[in-house]
């Protein structure tokens, strides 16, 4: 080992630096991911170093940002592809240009059929009370016509629209919230006022851009931080977050009651939403976040990509604190008949070396409902439930025994003395009990104050422009680079500007 | 009392992790398991026919005669048989005397003889990207995201980093309208995802240069001349791969693949698969046949070492179970006698038939309850699989659902047969063996469970 | 060896026995239950972990996205297929591969040279259209022209705009590539092609798909 260091520590040809020009071309490849022009190579010499006008005017341009964020991506993985982040129900589908709901099971009448589109193309008449008259076809289902409706995704246009789905009753008179998921069941019920509370086809359009607006979400975060010169530690421990129209329409409307995945209970106070349309898609308004929430760790671009807290936490200590967690080179040992039912891994052989950091890192996500975007409200959902204890060491009751669970109660006998307890909380050791509740800015916070953060993005920062790994005879570099990035007040910008200024980068073929 | 660490503490725990952080860096996969290679040349085909299938109806039947719709809230099963058309409603006999199938396996039934069928296993998921990521990387998924790399990966991987050059394709590893991840294993192992026949061209074939060979040669002398390799690793496999993709594009590989050619080699997958002259533009890559034959030439071609391909993506069966389920699984396992039949009919180089050097899986992301909603049926952890080809026991049936609501069944896993003390067969059982069957016996995948060696032949 | 040590480091750090029990289970317990203590930036171990024995730096190519970039404003042609097939050649689509690769691999040469075909056919062709002022490539010279100075001139603009190496027009490296042009006029016998044959030369070599 001691020859296989030396080895590599003897010169080599292209560690030599760079000529001016070759130089320019690299840092304008990393810095703004394109070529320098001939006027620009024209700016420096053989051995000079960039021109600071140029390299400042290159480190406040739009293709800087796009490479800042082009690199977190590669962080954040933000990129996210299948979210139903509204209820199935509510999704509708188009048939000769109208507008409905699938399966509405009242619209069968005394047959057994549900056409498609199941109005036909004729206008609705309503009752006195504005409610639709359907007729009954000659196989027995109902037919109501169809009406035109302003739908909020396209306020320029009227389409037609399923005269049931037209209606705009909030509450149904059996007392349905029509934007629930029971909605769609009640003839009452209906997509709200412009549609408000229907998407209009799962996996196209107004769900697409949705979706995209939660990795997008992410990048204007990032992107404030650059243009407002704001510390990068904010990444980690913003206390605010920014919507858009799209996203305020969705936290409005059409999360409530989801199939699949919890958006519910936002990272802020709804009392401070935005009053956005749909339309205002590139319109990003600044609200506070809730004290759970950090930075982007809280936001629905980060948990939907990473869906469980464990993985969320790995995610964090790779990216962020450049800790790797890996199994051990011989494998796991064989578990023990004991071992097989314990489910703190932390006490587990072999497990214990990764989960020993992994779990309780991860437990500060722990109110964060996993496959989902919503913070599990402390009141509602306390960390021990008597009565989900009671219901399992009763016995089996069905309908207790499926609420407990998916409140997210263990429930199962073979938790043992851990029925009752929340799963955010129910592995946790004393000490860590108030993780879940308090989030991850603590953490972050910590390991911001300790260095481990601003180092780890040193190295990942220079490990990207450099193009390798740091090593040995970057140690006091890195030291100087980190000091200054904190000194800096933790700004991205200088911290790009000393790597790319540095001899390090220079020292390149 | 849990007071804060020292700082030499600190520091322990600092040095703890830059080890773990080390190891990781190390890229542990090369580094623990560098001398364990394929000792067998083999190829594999992974198969999906996604949606989730109703195992009842082809690969884990149960009798009508037992399992009878007015005993289906004793046994928790509903065949729902009497919803089927009247000619699909008994079992069918396959050409291995103790192995029936369901109503709808089509041409699969004569071809038992050469599958190792597993029933009762369980992908421990009820959503589809859950499932299908168990099944793709035989580990847990991460919610619904997919952890660590695709097993086509991981094999692809095994052979093109290993020195005998005879061992590495030229698209190593190829996915036709399927996933595919490679999140720690070498760049060349990563699936070359298809969605058409005319992105495999983009791959194969080259844009004419806009002058003649001549010329060609003299750029490609000045590249050599005035490029050393020797001043860095990456110039020196700058130009090698130069040399490589140019060699590439000269071999006509497009011919191969063409289904419209009219070599003897694609008239004869034209008619193994039962395709006509010009569905390329019509029907193509829509038909399971298209997209089987693709993979079949792939392999006997030699570009490829491993395919995974979606044979069909029309099987989740929440409503019009009766009308859709059977014909779609149909058409998958038609699809899928063809693929077999073709391989075998090609000989090996190396002896006997492709069939004798390529290994098959055909899964789907889960099963399908087995209790009726209407004319539907919900998701199902419980599922069934098959292989077939090289290194499979064939004509062989790998463990059971159960007789009360056709749940998972624990198995032995060196014999197949039903064990209290066994293990419920997963994916990744599956994917243990099928490197076990090469010749890799130590853990590559980080699998953590041993192989189902009872579909070994 | 190397793996031997650091797993002995691993395992000297976690059998530490002035650890009690407690505190090795729950490594962040003492995160959450003391002040947050500001960094001293003179501590000796600031930025100290991760560090791994000398690796020598090695070129890297450029990602796709810089690719396409830099081959659109070098000839205004945009070559689609690169970003089509973008999976194998090493750019990550955060889902299914989560790794940016920059090595030199067999798919990257063979799209590359697909690009410089396509992108130089029609580079070279919209040049003969073209102004001085709009042109691109032929900037110190004009198409037809093959006359030695004005070719090595050109060149030099060239090695500069697409390999960032600045030379005198009598370099030995401007020298090597006027030699190439040479034979290539001599066995087409028509500049417009041999310049062709330059650019693709020119993007295949890795001093420009490569820093």
């Amino acid at each position: 080992m001691f020859a296989l260091c030396m080895a590599s520590l003897v010169a080599h040809a292209d560690d030599e630096l760079m000529s001016g020009t070759r130089y320019l071309r690299s840092v304008s490849l990393d810095v703004l991911g394109r070529l320098p022009t001939i006027e620009e190579y024209e700016q420096i010499g053989d051995d000079e170093g960039i021109p600071e006008e140029l390299l400042d005017e290159w480190l406040d341009s739009e293709a800087f940002h796009q490479q800042v964020l082009y690199y977190h991506n590669l962080l954040l993985l933000n990129d996210l592809e299948f979210v139903k982040f509204q209820n199935f129900v509510h999704y509708m589908d188009t048939s000769n240009d109208i507008f409905y709901i699938k399966r509405r099971n009242f619209r069968k009448g005394t047959s057994n059929l549900i056409h498609n589109p199941p109005c036909g193309d004729f206008e609705a008449t309503l009752d006195s009370q504005g409610r639709p008259i359907a007729t009954v076809k000659p196989d027995g289902s109902l037919d109501e016509g169809y009406r035109w409706v302003t739908p909020y995704w396209d306020p320029s246009t009227q389409v037609k629209v399923c005269a049931f789905e037209a209606q705009e009753t909030e509450v149904s008179s059996s007392g349905r919230d029509c934007k629930a998921s029971e909605g769609p069941a009640d003839p009452e019920c209906d997509c709200g006022p412009n549609l408000n509370w229907c998407t209009p086809k799962f996996g196209y359009g107004v769900y697409h851009e949705i979706v995209n607006d939660f990795d997008e979400q992410i990048n204007q975060h990032i992107r404030k931080i650059l243009t407002e010169e704001r510390p990068y530690t904010e990444l980690f421990t913003g206390d605010w977050l920014l919507l858009n129209g799209p996203l305020t329409h969705m936290y409005n409307y059409l999360v409530f009651h989801p199939h699949g995945t919890d958006m519910e209970h936002p990272p802020f106070d709804r009392n401070l939403t935005p009053d956005l349309s749909y339309q205002q898609n590139e319109t990003w308004i600044e609200i506070p976040s809730i004290e759970a929430n950090s930075g982007i760790f809280g936001l629905p671009g980060f948990l939907l990509r990473f869906h469980t807290d464990r993985r969320r936490a790995e995610r964090v200590l790779s990216e962020f604190m450049c800790i790797e967690l890996t199994p051990p080179p011989a494998g796991l040992p064989e578990s023990t008949e004991d071992e097989l039912f314990e489910a703190d891994l932390r006490q587990l052989n072999g497990c214990a070396s990764c989960h020993g950091l992994l779990d309780p890192v991860a437990s500060f996500w722990g109110r964060w409902s996993e496959v989902g975007g919503s913070r599990i409200p402390l009141a509602e959902y306390p960390s021990f439930s008597d009565e989900c204890n009671q219901i399992a060491r009763n016995g089996y009751d069905r309908n207790g025994y499926a609420k407990c669970w998916q409140e997210g109660y263990l429930v199962e006998p073979y938790w043992g003395e851990k029925v009752g307890w929340h799963k955010a909380h129910a592995q946790l050791y004393d000490a860590e009990q108030n993780y879940p509740i308090e989030g991850p800015r603590r953490f972050f916070q910590q390991n911001i104050a300790n260095g481990k953060i601003p180092a780890c993005v040193v190295q990942k920062a220079s490990k990207q422009l450099l193009g390798r790994d740091l090593n040995n005879r970057d140690t006091e570099w890195k030291q100087d680079i980190t000091r200054q990035f904190i000194q800096n007040n933790y700004n991205y910008v200088e911290l790009i500007r000393s790597i790319v200024t540095s001899e390090q980068y220079r020292r390149r073929q | 009392m849990k007071g804060k660490f020292t700082r030499r503490q600190l520091l322990r725990h600092g040095i703890a992790l830059g080890a773990l952080t080390s190891m990781g860096r190390l890229s542990l996969p090369s580094v623990a398991y560098a001398n364990s290679g394929p000792t067998i040349d083999r190829n594999f085909i992974f198969c999906h026919m996604a949606g989730g299938w109703d195992t009842f109806l082809g690969l884990d039947p149960k009798d009508p005669d037992i399992f009878t719709d007015e005993r289906k809230y004793e046994t928790r099963i509903e065949l729902g048989f009497h919803m089927l058309p009247s000619n699909r409603r008994s079992l069918i006999q396959s050409n291995v005397p103790d192995i029936v199938f369901g109503p709808y396996i089509g041409k699969l039934k004569d071809y038992a003889d050469k599958m190792a069928i597993i029933r009762g296993m369980s992908v421990d998921s009820l959503g589809h990207k859950a499932g299908a990521a168990r099944f793709i990387t035989g580990k847990p998924p991460s919610g619904n995201n997919a952890r660590g790399s695709s097993m086509a990966t991981i094999l692809a991987d095994r052979y093109e980093t290993q020195a005998d050059a005879d061992m590495h394709r030229l698209i190593s590893n190829l996915c036709i309208r399927t996933s595919s991840y490679n999140t720690d294993r070498i760049p060349k192992a990563t699936g070359t995802k298809l969605w058409s026949l005319d992105d495999l061209f983009d791959f194969v074939e080259g844009v004419d240069a806009p002058f003649d060979s001549t010329v060609s040669s003299q750029i490609d002398q000045f590249l050599q001349d005035n490029v050393d390799p020797s001043r860095s690793e990456f110039l020196d496999k700058a130009l090698a791969f130069k040399v490589k993709a140019k060699e590439m594009t000269g071999l006509n590989l497009r011919e191969k693949f063409d289904m419209d050619g009219s070599t003897a080699e694609i008239l004869a997958a034209r008619d193994a698969f039962e395709l006509g002259y010009n569905e390329r533009n019509t029907v193509g890559f829509n038909d399971p046949n298209y997209r089987l034959a693709t993979a079949a030439r792939a392999i006997v071609s030699g570009v490829s070492r491993c395919v995974s391909v979606e044979v069909i993506g029309t099987l989740d069966s929440h409503f019009d179970w009766s009308r859709d389920q059977g014909r779609e699984q149909q058409k998958g396992f038609d699809a899928m006698a063809n693929l077999i039949a073709y391989l075998d009919s090609i000989p090996h180089s190396n002896g006997g038939s492709y069939l004798d050097h390529t290994t098959i899986l055909c899964f789907s992301e889960m099963g399908r309850k087995p209790m009726l909603i209407n004319d539907g049926r919900n998701h199902n952890r419980n599922t069934s699989c098959f292989l077939a080809g090289a290194g499979i026991a064939g004509g062989t049936i790998i463990g059971a659902s159960s007789d009360i609501g056709a749940g998972c069944q624990k198995v032995d896993l060196t014999t197949g047969t039903l064990s209290a003390t066994g293990d419920i067969v997963r994916p990744e059982h599956i994917h243990r063996a099928l490197l076990h069957g090469i010749g890799v016996t130590d853990d590559v995948a980080d699998l953590r469970v041993s192989p189902l060696t009872a579909i070994l032949s | 060896m190397r793996v031997l040590l650091m797993m002995t480091l691993g395992m000297i750090a976690c059998d530490g026995g002035e650890a009690n029990l407690e505190e090795k289970k729950s490594p962040t317990a003492y995160l959450m239950n003391d002040p947050i203590e500001k960094l001293e930036l003179e501590d000796e171990n600031l930025g100290t972990e991760s560090i791994v024995p000398v690796q020598r730096r090695d070129r890297r190519r450029m990602n796709v996205f810089q690719l396409n970039k830099a081959l659109l404003d070098l000839t205004g042609h945009d070559y689609v297929q690169l970003l089509d097939a973008r999976g194998p050649l090493g750019q990550p689509d955060y889902r299914e591969i989560t790794r940016e690769v920059r090595e030199p691999e067999l798919f990257f040469q063979k799209f590359l040279q697909d690009a410089a075909h396509s992108n130089c056919d029609f580079l070279l062709d919209a040049e003969l259209e073209a102004t001085l002022e709009e042109r691109r490539f032929l900037k110190h010279i004009e198409p037809n022209d093959t006359a030695e100075a004005e070719v090595k001139e050109n060149l030099a603009f060239l090695l500069l705009r697409y390999h960032g190496h600045r030379h005198e027009n009598d370099a030995q490296e401007v020298e090597n590539w006027y030699t190439l042009f040479s034979n290539i006029q001599q066995s087409t016998a028509d500049s417009q092609t041999t310049w062709k044959a330059i650019c693709v030369a020119l993007i295949r070599h890795p001093d420009f798909y490569s820093y």
